[in-house]
């Protein structure tokens, strides 16, 4: 009877032994390239069969609340601003020097023209608050062991995939590849974190890349110049007065 | 010979017997030619105003844009295009559009829009929305800022004649784009759908808006009449180089339009039957009687030995001439009846008039004044009277001498 | 006594009598079978309107129809919906949320129209529950959502499968919640089925931000006829805050439809007479000439021309009556079969869905078409009968009688 109860206590301590890894790793993987605030910038290239854009950015993020991005070339969309507080977005546009809040109607469309969407820039949960994860195996990828945790999505969480896989690398516990499938297993989307360097006094990846798996030849990279961690960012310049300087 | 000169004695003989069944077949083929016409010109008119409202009679796009549209799918109109556009004669006018969405926004408010640019100028000759204007002014290459919106988008927006929008798209290379455009005037297509979204505004403005660096989405071209379309695709195909381009008639654009129109029509063809049938038994019993009426005469011919044969050849003769010449004039009056028509139509007035208006649609009745009508009803009204005469026949065959000469 | 002679004259030649008949007959059974078809397919289309969404009134917030925005809710729900309630002309009600929103599976996004609803409420005002084609009604989950088949076809999902909804609340925010399809139907309207959603309300109202605030009321009542009074004393009971809508003003283009169908009709009414008045004039000319003699000796005998003309009159009149009772006959013969067993169009499949009508149309018959069928031809028959009856009288009695 003891040796029973014992046996229990020891499974289940192991089991949310694991899943608290499990969602330790995520979450330091998450808050690896996050942070408290940051503030950088970065180029975004979007490649599609038709064309290819390179867009050179500033960006300021408080946590998962509050974003401000700022495009600084190519000259015709230079200035143009999208502002995220909460779930809701702005844009103001340099041209015609005004903003526009983003109505439900154009969230699903892609923001800039890259693979992502502005739901996806405004979304405020994080991937340990909507899904359940679970380490499932350890496997390599480019020469570096990694976790591969599944996500499955919690009960009412609104999102749309039926499961994330999610390659975290062991040795630094930075992101490597995530992959996005529907509930039919179908798989969608897939990201990719590499060329780690040091920046702002952490190791992180400074290129991403989103592939889109249904569509040929079509993704998009992020690749950041340079990036501060934790840096007092002041509430002021999530303002619309500050949109419109 | 003897029987063709018999036949025709016959017919003079009594004037009134073979007036009043050549009248028979008249009215049958005067009745059915205009009504085959109103059909047909209604039907064609129809089409006509759905097409050149903005649909235009054949557009050419990219391979894929009509299932899937997107700025991506669209193609220069380059020099291939344009000299084979110029070469196919029966093109009355083309013209270049880019089709797009995008966000109106006027002080607090915006809205989603659906984009139609287009060079006003080209735009006019090829498609009848310059008439559809409710108030104010239609766009113009001299004010290429201006813009014309559905009226239901100026109520929503609560913007007004005059009022200077943003708006906002997402180009060719996805990059978001805004420009501030003046509303010169709104227009009313008859859909609210439509109403509360639809923009139109300059192609050249479009074009930078957008990033299209002179790319198209849509050529539609205008030609004189339905008829036309066949040749024109078929032309069209054959000299297009480029075969990433899809040239589609207006049916492949609008394909419900299309099978409400058939849906329309086939009610139509269900009226004629009616008519066809009504019409057979007033010459059934016109020419019934004729022969009926000659029984006691017929009794006595046959009693001197005329074989049955002959009797009904003579007869049958004198049946075809009065028909041909039923249908002669019944086809000439009803085709001057319907040329004058299809002139002057018939024009609704009151309420229904107004319903009509309201939808797009001019309120009158419209005739088809060609002649291919007029073989068509013929033939149909020929065979019609060639059934009719098997009865008035097989009566005829089982007369005997006796009771025929017998007959009151 | 002129009336028994033109009867019996009729008989005389059953032949021509039973011609004449025969065409009539039938060309006014299937005018008026085509008159009801139209009339019923008509009728069908607006049915289908009302019962799929729109329903006999709406009540809004003033304001609310002409833009659909979240804001413009109806709060104090509960005391505006006990006012409805209590009017005795009030058959069924129910009470929705109604806001515009986007849908998107993994595949794809589209917009759509959300409709919160209380299932066991839109049950008696709606036929949605009936037109499931798979899955089930609405049960206790808060998450399920009813799609129409076009929408499952265009996000690619299929029954159990997740949906998530964007859509604007009453404090602009934006937001998203996740649903499971739980029921896919299928109205008589593709386009219905492409933009409309529904959700219990009280998911709608907790991811819109409304409280208790609804958007609309929808209202079946027991006599549509008397609509416009009907409206006139809610009008009155609820303030100028409220907006009351008819399904006349909520559907004009099926008003428009019904119209045009009643003109295109008499269009046809017409043209059929006219055949009909050629075939009696042609019948009759040659009946009055058969009988030249026949009229001479009864001119020379004493009939007056008045007489004789009404003679020939009145026989037109009794072949057009006869006539028309038989093909009234027939045509309702027709529309009892019809009614039955519908007429089967499923080759105009597509254009009939996106017109909102079912394939399979059934007759309606009412005060107009019989008006229409049992005048116009009788009518015709006399105009007809007047240029033979005349020629009968201008006969002159001697030469009639020696005419052979």
């Amino acid at each position: 009877m003891k040796n029973l109860f014992i046996s229990i206590m020891i499974i289940s301590i192991s089991y949310l032994a694991q899943s608290q890894s499990a969602y330790d790793i995520v979450d330091k993987a998450e808050n690896m390239y996050k942070g408290r605030t940051c503030k950088g910038s970065f180029t975004m290239t979007v490649v599609t069969p038709e064309f290819t854009r390179t867009v050179k950015m500033d960006s300021w993020w408080v946590g998962n609340e509050k974003a401000l991005i700022i495009i600084k070339s190519p000259a015709k969309e230079a200035g143009n601003k999208t502002l995220k507080i909460g779930n809701e977005m702005w844009n103001y546009l340099k041209a015609t020097e005004t903003t526009i809040k983003i109505p439900p109607s154009m969230m699903l469309s892609s923001w800039n023209g890259s693979d992502l969407t502005n739901d996806d820039l405004v979304r405020e949960s994080k991937l340990t608050d909507d899904y359940d994860l679970k380490i499932i195996a350890e496997e390599t990828i480019d020469n570096e062991m990694c976790w591969k945790l599944e996500l499955s999505p919690k009960p009412n969480a609104p999102v749309v995939w039926g499961k994330i896989y999610y390659w975290v690398k062991k040795v630094d516990n930075l992101p490597a590849i995530l992959q996005f499938y529907d509930e039919k297993g179908s798989l969608h989307r897939t990201m990719y974190f590499s060329d780690i360097k040091t920046m702002g006094g952490r190791k992180i990846p400074t290129k991403w890349t989103i592939v889109s798996n249904k569509k040929q030849n079509n993704y998009t990279t992020f690749v950041y110049d340079n990036v501060q961690f934790d840096v007092k960012i002041s509430d002021r310049i999530f303002s619309f007065k500050e949109l419109e300087k | 010979m003897l029987i063709l000169k018999l036949a025709w004695r016959n017919l003079w003989r009594n004037k009134r017997r073979s007036i009043l069944t050549i009248l028979a077949v008249f009215f049958a083929t005067l009745l059915s030619v205009t009504t085959r016409s109103l059909q047909y010109g209604t039907y064609e008119h129809n089409i006509k105003t759905a097409i050149e409202m903005f649909p235009a009679y054949i557009q050419i796009q990219k391979l894929g844009f009509q299932s899937n549209p997107s700025l991506q799918k669209s193609f220069v109109a380059d020099s291939n295009i344009l000299s084979t556009l110029k070469n196919i004669k029966e093109i009355k006018a083309w013209s270049s559009r880019i089709y797009s969405a995008g966000l109106v926004s006027y002080k607090e408010n915006s809205l989603g829009a659906m984009i139609f640019a287009f060079d006003p100028d080209l735009e006019r000759n090829t498609s009848t929305l310059a008439a559809k204007i409710k108030s104010g002014d239609f766009i113009s290459n001299s004010a290429q800022k201006d813009i014309v919106v559905g009226y239901k988008m100026l109520e929503n927006l609560k913007a007004n004649i005059g009022d200077t929008i943003v708006l906002l798209s997402n180009g060719f290379d996805g990059a978001m784009n805004s420009i501030k455009l003046r509303i010169a005037g709104t227009i009313r297509m008859g859909s609210e759908e439509f109403d509360a979204m639809a923009l139109f505004m300059n192609l050249s403005i479009a074009n930078e808006l957008l990033a299209m660096d002179n790319r198209i989405n849509v050529i539609a071209i205008s030609l004189s009449s339905v008829k036309d379309i066949p040749p024109v695709l078929t032309a069209l195909k054959s000299q297009l180089k480029d075969s990433s381009l899809a040239v589609l008639s207006w049916d492949e654009v609008l394909v419900e339009l299309k099978q409400s129109i058939e849906f329309d029509n086939s009610g139509n063809v269900i009226f004629l039957i009616l008519l066809f049938i009504i019409v057979a038994f007033g010459i059934l019993n016109t020419v019934l009687m004729s022969i009926t009426e000659r029984f006691r005469e017929f009794g006595i011919i046959l009693a001197i030995g005329t074989k049955q044969s002959v009797l009904l050849r003579t007869v049958f003769l004198e049946n075809l001439f009065l028909t041909l010449f039923g249908i002669l004039i019944g086809s000439l009056v009803g085709w001057i009846i319907n040329l004058i028509f299809a002139n002057n139509p018939i024009y609704m007035s009151g309420e229904i008039g107004q319903i009509y208006e309201q939808f797009g649609f001019v309120p009158a009745l419209y005739f088809d004044p060609s002649i291919a009508i007029l073989f068509e009803t013929a033939i149909v009204i020929f065979i019609i009277s060639l059934i009719t005469f098997i009865y008035p026949a097989f009566k005829l065959l089982r007369l005997e001498a006796l009771k025929g000469i017998r007959y009151t | 006594m002129i009336f028994k002679i033109a009867w019996r004259n009729i008989w005389r030649n059953k032949r021509r009598s039973i011609i004449i008949l025969t065409s009539i007959a039938i060309g006014l059974g299937f005018t008026m079978l085509y008159d009801c078809i139209v009339r019923g397919s008509v009728q069908q289309m607006l049915d289908n309107a009302i019962n799929s969404h729109t329903s006999h009134l709406q009540i809004n917030n003033a304001g609310f129809n002409s833009n659909k925005i979240i804001t413009n809710n109806i709060s104090h729900s509960d005391s505006i919906i006990n006012k409805v309630a209590s009017l005795p002309f009030i058959k069924y009600y129910s009470p929705r949320v109604l806001n515009f929103g986007m849908i998107t599976s993994a595949a794809n996004t589209s917009g759509i129209t959300l409709v919160g609803i209380e299932p066991e409420k839109e049950r008696n005002v709606t036929i949605i529950h009936k037109s499931l084609t798979k899955g089930t009604y609405f049960s206790t989950n808060p998450n399920e959502i009813l799609i129409g088949e076009k929408l499952a076809e265009k996000l690619e999902v299929d029954l159990n499968d997740k949906l998530v909804l964007v859509s604007s609340a009453t404090d602009g925010s934006v937001s998203s919640e996740m649903f499971r399809v739980v029921g896919i139907f299928k109205t008589n309207s593709s386009e219905f089925d492409k933009a409309y959603v529904y959700v219990p309300i009280k998911t709608a109202q907790k991811m819109l931000l409304l409280g208790d605030n609804i958007s609309q009321i929808a209202a079946i009542t027991d006599k549509p006829e008397n609509i416009n009074t009907y409206k006139s004393i809610l009008q009155s009971k609820l303030d100028y805050h409220f907006e009351i809508f008819t399904y006349q003003e909520l559907l004009p283009l099926l008003i428009y439809y019904v119209q045009i169908a009643n003109d295109s009709m008499l269009v046809m009414y017409i043209i059929i007479g006219t055949a009909v008045l050629f075939g009696i004039i042609n019948t009759l000319l040659m009946s009055v000439f058969e009988r030249v003699h026949e009229f001479g000796v009864l001119m020379s005998i004493g009939m007056r021309n008045g007489k004789v003309f009404r003679m020939v009159i009145e026989e037109a009149f009794i072949l057009s009556f006869v006539g028309t009772i038989i093909g009234f006959c027939l045509g309702l013969i027709g529309y009892y079969l019809l009614s039955i067993y519908g007429l089967d169009l499923s080759v105009f499949s597509e254009s009939l869905s996106a017109f909102g009508m079912s394939t399979i149309l059934y007759p309606k018959l009412d005060l107009g078409v019989i008006i229409n069928s049992i005048f116009i031809i009788p009518i015709t028959a006399i105009l007809g009968a007047i240029y033979p009856a005349l020629k009968a009288i201008k006969l002159q009695p001697t030469e009639a009688m020696r005419y052979v």
